[in-house]
């Protein structure tokens, strides 16, 4: 498989008070194109501000971040502004819907942002809507949806250019356990689609629908697990209880 | 399965073969392969108790069923069962005990033995989460999320295991040297 993001010394160093903090301290991180990875940690340790390095909204203070092969780390704003909108989706925990356009706006400013006509970005933004279950919420404005809708909304507005990597950040954050089922499931039916995710979660339901956890600790990679590819006979509930 | 056929009986008389479709329309995929043997020997069990007692139906052309209905001290039994309150600390697990044994006798590097077993727990919650996907009913999916939120807990209690070994090798030093 091809390798869709690689991040080789990435290091991200800020100063706060007297204190040099080393919010990214060192990260070789490697996601084939396919792959979906979720970085775990203890709050500090640096995942959302790698996150945010992966996707051009933070700079590095040093190291490489290549995505597609290419260097993008040292890229203009202008640049990154356009890469982004063509090549990654991102889900906040807190939403960021424009509370002011209505859902179908919100997904469609997306797509005609990211070069579709209006016409078309309207047919995807509809699209995506009756996927993630929320079909009839076109019209609604984003202040009445409940947490989960939104959330629905949010990944909609996401995969609206199809980008080639899904970043989400603390996607279930704001939900309820009910409901951050619910948006796992469709995450990992994007993923068995063929969408590249990358997810930062201090939840370990969620770490856990990944295939592969990497663990952070004071910026730094500290473990990698592989949890697909299990051999012997898949789970029962019967497992689960004593008889 | 003594409690729940109590329980099935309470509701109703019932003949063996009720009893085993009732415990799997409860129970569903959580408890699969209940066997009518099974129930006829608790049942036996359970009447040599005296919580349970059977009258024989006649039935033409076959030999006389026997139908089971609860008895006072059954339905006494079940009843406190039901209101016993089920304290669980869940340390009596096999990796809280070779956690602390193994540091003490030099069998192995505690926090090695930890990432090993968060490892096991993160691998074991992603097949939970599979699990959850394919479940139906209210038995089998509150079972899997029950599995899902005490492995969170332990993985968040090995995590607090791993700080409590960092701070102690933080205060004492020496342990890593002259131990």
């Amino acid at each position: 498989m091809s390798e869709l993001v690689r991040t080789t010394h990435l290091h991200r160093h800020f100063r706060q008070g007297d204190a040099a903090v080393r919010a990214v301290d060192g990260i070789d991180l490697e996601v084939d194109e396919g792959e979906f990875v979720s970085v775990m940690g203890p709050s500090g340790c640096g995942k959302s501000t790698l996150l945010y390095l992966l996707a051009g909204l933070d700079r590095p203070t040093s190291g490489e971040i290549r995505l597609e092969g290419r260097r993008v780390e040292r890229l203009s704003r202008t640049k990154w502004a356009r890469l982004r909108r063509r090549n990654i989706g991102f889900v906040f925990q807190t939403f960021n819907l424009v509370e002011n356009l209505t859902v179908l706006q919100n997904l469609e400013v997306q797509g005609i942002l990211g070069r579709q006509s209006a016409r078309s970005a309207r047919r995807r933004g509809y699209e995506l809507l009756d996927e993630l279950g929320v079909g009839d919420k076109g019209k609604a404005m984003p202040a009445l949806l409940s947490g989960g809708q939104r959330q629905r909304v949010a990944l909609a507005r996401a995969l609206m250019n199809d980008p080639p990597l899904l970043l989400a950040d603390e996607p279930t954050g704001n939900l309820d356990s009910a409901t951050t089922v619910e948006v796992l499931t469709l995450l990992r039916r994007f993923h068995t689609a063929g969408q590249t995710i990358v997810v930062v979660t201090h939840d370990e339901r969620v770490a856990t629908a990944a295939q592969r956890v990497v663990s952070l600790r004071d910026g730094r990679v500290v473990d990698e697990t592989r949890l697909d590819g299990g051999t012997g006979r898949p789970l029962t509930v019967g497992d689960l209880v004593e008889g | 399965m003594r409690e729940v056929i109590l329980a099935l009986l309470a509701k109703e008389p019932a003949h063996g073969y009720e009893l085993q479709h009732g415990i799997g329309s409860l129970f569903g995929e959580v408890w699969p392969g209940v066997n009518v043997g099974q129930v006829y020997s608790t049942l036996g069990r359970l009447e040599r108790a005296g919580l349970v007692r059977s009258i024989p139906v006649a039935q033409t052309n076959r030999p006389d069923k026997k139908v089971f209905e609860l008895t006072p001290a059954g339905r006494e039994e079940l009843q406190g069962w039901v209101d016993e309150v089920v304290v669980g600390d869940r340390l009596r697990d096999q990796f809280f005990t070779k956690l602390v044994v193994a540091s003490k006798a030099r069998l192995g590097d505690p926090l090695v033995l930890i990432d090993r077993q968060r490892r096991a727990y993160l691998r074991r919650l992603h097949e939970l989460n599979d699990l959850a996907e394919r479940v139906e009913g209210f038995a089998a999916t509150m079972a899997v999320e029950g599995a899902v939120l005490h492995l969170q807990a332990d993985l968040r209690w090995l995590e607090r295991c791993e700080e409590a070994l960092h701070a102690r090798d933080r205060d004492r030093p020496e342990r890593l040297t002259n131990e």
